[in-house]
């Protein structure tokens, strides 16, 4: 009924008519505003923090240190590498980390309270690059890891790369980099905590608030069921809202004075005390033979996670596992490393590695056809990986890949792009292709996610669902989900979402996961609920073996008698029971060999082709993309307008990456500094969806948030490059950069005259 | 806590201002910026905030007689859009269209543009290639000043306390003059100039004006390159030389800095574009 709809999401009027209560919104009169007190050098040593003309100044308190902190002072959403310090306890690790917490009346006496603490710092060496972190002797920035400075090494293994690229008709190298990104949501970071019968609430803005409650209880020293979590409506995430930001501080701050409490980040301190997306340098080689087929792929993978691991493992693996390309290759030796430096934190950001890498897989396919003399666009379709074929990974794919029906689609556009194409005194133009594969849920790991459906005795649904909506519309696809496994219009279901107390985990909203494995879920739930209804119905009809089907919201049995469910839910009712079925999943997946990287680590991946035209300016060097067509294989589109909205933004959100964003620390940490993309840098987007059921996806669904970005960046990278006849290897791709080569290029034209 | 007053008459405004303490909010959209760092980092407040958007006298638009005159309050958007602005003083239409935002330009004034003085200030660059001359009150009785003495450096002007200005004299420039402006940011909108270029010609080349902005402390008159354009052959190969020079004369002044791998070569290639425009729109007319 409802799915393949193109539903207008749930809570879309209250947003737009600015009801909506954000977790930024969350703070009432009479809470107490905290402020963080934040180092200003790192590495550093804490000598003192003396809180005496804070205390005195009217409105404050309380100052808090670490040594209020009851539990455990290391935080982190991946168990192995928990090791965040939310109020450093002795040592500070990076620029703007809390040192002290400060409680007031107002939000202008917290803030007069930070400034009033006197914190005595003693510098410490510290390491500022991968390169700095892994020299010999390297000052040791979380000296608790086994590895020193080295967080992991994630190695692929297949074949023999090294001899395969020695038989290679041609082979091309280079060196990718990109640069540190940062989330910049819309919503900042805000939330609101208070006391109720001895437990600690927290309302905040949040991806996982069920991981953010087990933190939170091991913060506070505390059982998890002394800790309630709400999920706030949250205004956008990409990854930044999946460590705990303000949570830790409301917490603690509520726990220790027993009032309602509130924080609210500025933008700056958004920027400075939040994850990043990585940066990463590549070094590729890749080989072909003769006829264009890909050879073999030697990749180095360099990142930084900066002070705390965050999410740097995911990253790491991920950026290993896809970097390839959806290419088969037969021959693959990846080695990827990611180490800790004193910057800022680099954690989750839509995509976990792969936009970085696809930048590198990208090129390199460009560098290729070049070398063979072949059509790039060509040279992909030939490449791209089908039904049958095996990953790096060794995984062998099974149905739904829908990657040669992406490239079906935008080739006729892409062709049509390349002919219109010229240069001008003015401008010159370029096309680009960007393709990608991505892994939905966790890397060869167990992601499950649960949910449940009780049909009420009033004749009402309730889904309850673990599940964040952060934006991006997992509320209204598993309510379609819900409804269309129950027969039942979408009015009729009601959402109980992201409360500990009323829902059960779903993971994290991350890894494009929630429609496939959140969405297996509920129909886990719909299917178990059916059978309550199905057992409950006969029950009432006496008959113990009747074929009873739920059809349509209506229990129908096979002798033409039916029960409207509400009524099985009341017979239950008198019992005291309930018609409530639970749905649990997690994908299938084995975990890769630490040696050779060989296993499945996804039970599916998505598949995207875009391309983008772009025009260059030859006296400002500007760059304006002025049109991207994007083709996604979503498995099955749920809600089409939301995919289709998932993908323009990915897009625009591309274009940033490609052109503008550059985080760099201390520098820009505004707004006006840090530039994201405009309206006015929005390309002309035809977005394009392709279905390739996924056998395993509910009705065939599988993701499709961050497929949507992965290969903006490359596609612009690659039309550039043809504009300016040089590749564009580095990101972002900034005035500097297109001068340099604009001039470069017009040398050589020269030259040639 | 600051006190907000909305005068209805210059006097009244005049007289606020003379307090010491007291700031003009003509469009706000640079003042609401240094508030809310001021509240952040808990300097002090300005006492008095004194807002002018609704003075008449800043109002005017005066481009039909013998003398051209535009009033301090007039928005971005207004000069943007006006066809008038368009047509007699297109480079300070197309400086005003490059402002910020929509919103911004919806909202920001030619007034607070000056006053600010940022060297990336588009309008400024545009004005000051009109040899725009401010009319400025103040309760001792009026002055006038031409921008290249009232802006002395980065957020730096001559203007006193208790002083406003009026709106700009631009010396009435013939609409047979060719004009063009240029901006260079980061992002198609809402960037901060890192350049931007005024170019207005006569047909006869006796006045050539060219302002660099986004470079030196001030939007800065390129004597030099003017000197180079009088009277000489208009075409590709001036317009190319004239660019050199450009870029010539921000290395001397500036030195060899960081960002002089892009700037040079793109100050030379975009006086050279901004000239072609500004002569291309003469050809145009004849």
């Amino acid at each position: 009924m409802s799915l393949g709809q193109s539903l207008i999401r749930l809570g879309t009027e209250a947003k737009v008519r600015g009801e909506t209560r954000y977790g930024f919104d969350m703070p009432q009169a009479g809470d107490l505003h905290l402020a963080c007190v934040r180092a200003e050098q790192a590495p550093a040593k804490i000598v003192s923090i003396n809180p005496a003309q804070a205390l005195a100044i009217p409105g404050v308190v309380r100052v808090f240190t670490a040594a209020d902190v009851p539990g455990e002072h290391r935080l982190g959403i991946i168990a192995v590498s928990r090791d965040q310090e939310f109020i450093a306890p002795g040592l500070v690790r990076q620029p703007g980390q809390c040192v002290a917490l400060v409680a007031a009346e107002t939000p202008e006496a917290a803030r007069a309270g930070a400034r009033a603490v006197v914190v005595v710092l003693e510098q410490q060496p510290g390491v500022w690059s991968y390169d700095e972190a892994m020299a010999p002797d390297a000052p040791l920035v979380q000296p608790d890891n086994p590895g020193g400075n080295l967080l992991r090494e994630n190695k692929i293994r297949r074949g023999d790369a090294d001899a395969a690229l020695k038989d290679s008709a041609v082979v091309v190298e280079a060196t990718y980099t990109t640069g540190r990104i940062a989330h910049c949501a819309l919503e900042l970071e805000g939330g609101r905590a208070w006391l109720e019968g001895g437990r600690v609430m927290v309302t905040a803005c949040t991806q996982n608030p069920h991981y953010d409650q087990a933190d939170l209880a091991r913060f506070l020293g505390v059982g998890e069921d002394r800790v309630r979590v709400i999920q706030a409506e949250t205004g956008g995430g990409f990854g930044g809202k999946l460590d705990l930001s303000v949570q830790p501080f409301l917490a603690l701050a509520a726990w220790h004075l027993k009032r309602p409490v509130c924080l609210r980040y500025t933008r700056e301190e958004s920027f400075l005390a939040t994850a990043k997306r990585h940066d990463l340098r590549m070094h590729f080689i890749s080989g072909a033979d003769e006829q264009g087929n890909i050879t073999a792929l030697r990749a180095r993978i360099d990142g930084d996670t900066g002070a705390f691991a965050s999410y740097g493992l995911a990253v790491n693996m991920r950026a290993a596992v896809h970097a390839t390309g959806p290419y088969r290759t037969p021959h693959v030796d990846v080695v990827a490393r990611m180490a800790y430096s004193n910057n800022t934190f680099n954690g989750a950001m839509r995509g976990f590695g792969c936009p970085q890498v696809a930048l590198a897989h990208e090129a390199q396919m460009n560098a290729l056809a070049a070398a063979l003399g072949m059509d790039p666009f060509d040279l992909r379709k030939q490449n791209a990986l089908r039904h049958g074929d095996h990953t790096a990974t060794g995984q062998l794919l099974g149905a739904g890949v829908g990657l040669s029906a992406c490239l079906e689609r935008i080739e006729p556009i892409y062709r049509k792009w390349q002919s219109e194409r010229r240069h001008a005194d003015e401008y010159r133009e370029g096309v680009g292709v960007g393709v990608m594969f991505y892994g939905i849920g966790n890397t060869g790991a167990s992601n499950p996610s649960t949910a449940q459906l009780e049909w009420r005795p009033d004749g009402r649904v309730t889904l309850f669902t673990g599940a964040a909506d952060i934006g991006q519309g997992s509320d209204t696809a598993l309510m379609q989900i819900a409804a269309s496994r129950l027969g039942l219009p979408m009015e009729r279901i009601d959402l109980c979402r992201g409360d500990t107390d009323r829902t059960t985990n779903a993971g994290a909203t991350s890894a494009s996961r929630q429609t496939y494995i959140s969405g297996n879920a509920v129909m886990g739930a719909a299917a178990n609920l059916e059978m309550q209804l199905v057992q409950g119905a006969r029950e009432m009809l006496n008959q113990r073996h009747l074929e009873v089907e739920l059809k349509d919201g209506m229990l129908v049995a096979a002798d033409g008698r039916a029960v409207e469910p509400a009524e099985v839910a009341r017979h239950l009712a008198k019992a005291g029971g309930r018609a409530r079925g639970e749905g649990r999943f997690d994908p299938n997946f084995t975990a890769l060999d630490p040696e050779t990287g060989q296993g499945r680590p996804y039970a599916t991946y998505a598949y995207a082709a875009q391309c983008a035209r772009v025009r260059v300016d030859t006296a400002s060097a500007m760059v304006k993309v002025t049109d991207v067509a994007a083709a996604h294989d979503v498995g099955r589109a749920v809600n089409p307008r939301s995919v289709q909205g998932q993908i323009c933004g990915g897009v625009v959100m591309g274009v940033g990456m490609a052109l503008m964003e550059h985080y760099q620390q201390g520098r820009t940490d505004n707004l006006q500094a840090y530039h994201i993309p405009t309206a006015a840098d929005a390309p002309d987007i035809t977005p394009l969806i392709v279905e390739e059921p996924e056998p395993s996806g509910p009705y065939g669904a599988k993701g499709v948030g961050e497929p949507a970005l992965i290969p903006t960046a490359p596609a612009i990278a690659g039309a550039v490059s043809q504009a300016l006849g040089r590749p564009m290897r580095h990101l972002p791709i900034s005035l500097e950069r297109v001068m340099e080569a604009l001039t470069a290029a017009e040398g050589e034209t020269t030259r040639e005259d | 806590m600051s006190r907000f007053l909305t005068p209805a008459t210059l006097d009244e405004a005049l007289n606020a201002l003379s307090h010491p303490g007291a700031k003009v909010l003509a469009g706000g959209t640079d003042l609401m910026l240094a508030l809310r760092q001021a509240r952040l980092s808990g300097t002090e407040l300005p006492e008095l905030i004194l807002d002018v958007t609704r003075l008449p006298e800043l109002g005017r638009l005066e481009l039909d007689g013998p003398a051209y005159y535009l009033g301090a309050g007039l928005t971005f958007r207004c000069l943007e859009e006006d066809p008038r602005v368009a047509r007699r003083i297109p480079v300070l239409a197309q400086a005003a269209a490059t402002v910020g935002s929509m919103q911004v330009r919806q909202t920001a004034t030619i007034g607070g543009n000056v006053a600010n003085a940022s060297p990336a200030a588009d309008g400024l660059s545009a004005l000051v290639a009109l040899d725009a001359v401010a009319e400025i009150a103040s309760l001792g009785g009026m002055r006038h000043c031409p921008l290249g003495e009232l802006i002395t450096a980065p957020n730096k002007t001559t203007l006193a306390q208790g002083e406003l200005i009026l709106g700009y004299a631009l010396d009435p420039p013939a609409e047979t003059r060719g004009q063009a402006f240029l901006k260079v940011g980061r992002r198609q909108e809402v960037a901060v100039s890192r350049l931007n270029l005024a170019a207005c010609l006569d047909r006869e080349l006796s006045d050539p004006r060219v302002v660099l902005g986004s470079c030196f402390p001030t939007p800065r008159r390129l004597r030099d390159v003017e000197e180079l354009i009088q009277g000489a052959t208009p075409g590709p190969e001036l317009w190319r030389a004239a660019g050199e020079k450009a870029a010539g004369h921000f290395t001397d002044v500036c030195g060899w800095r960081a960002s002089a791998t892009y700037k040079v070569p793109a100050i030379a290639r975009i006086t050279a574009r901004a000239l072609s425009r500004a002569w291309a729109q003469l050809e145009a007319r004849s």
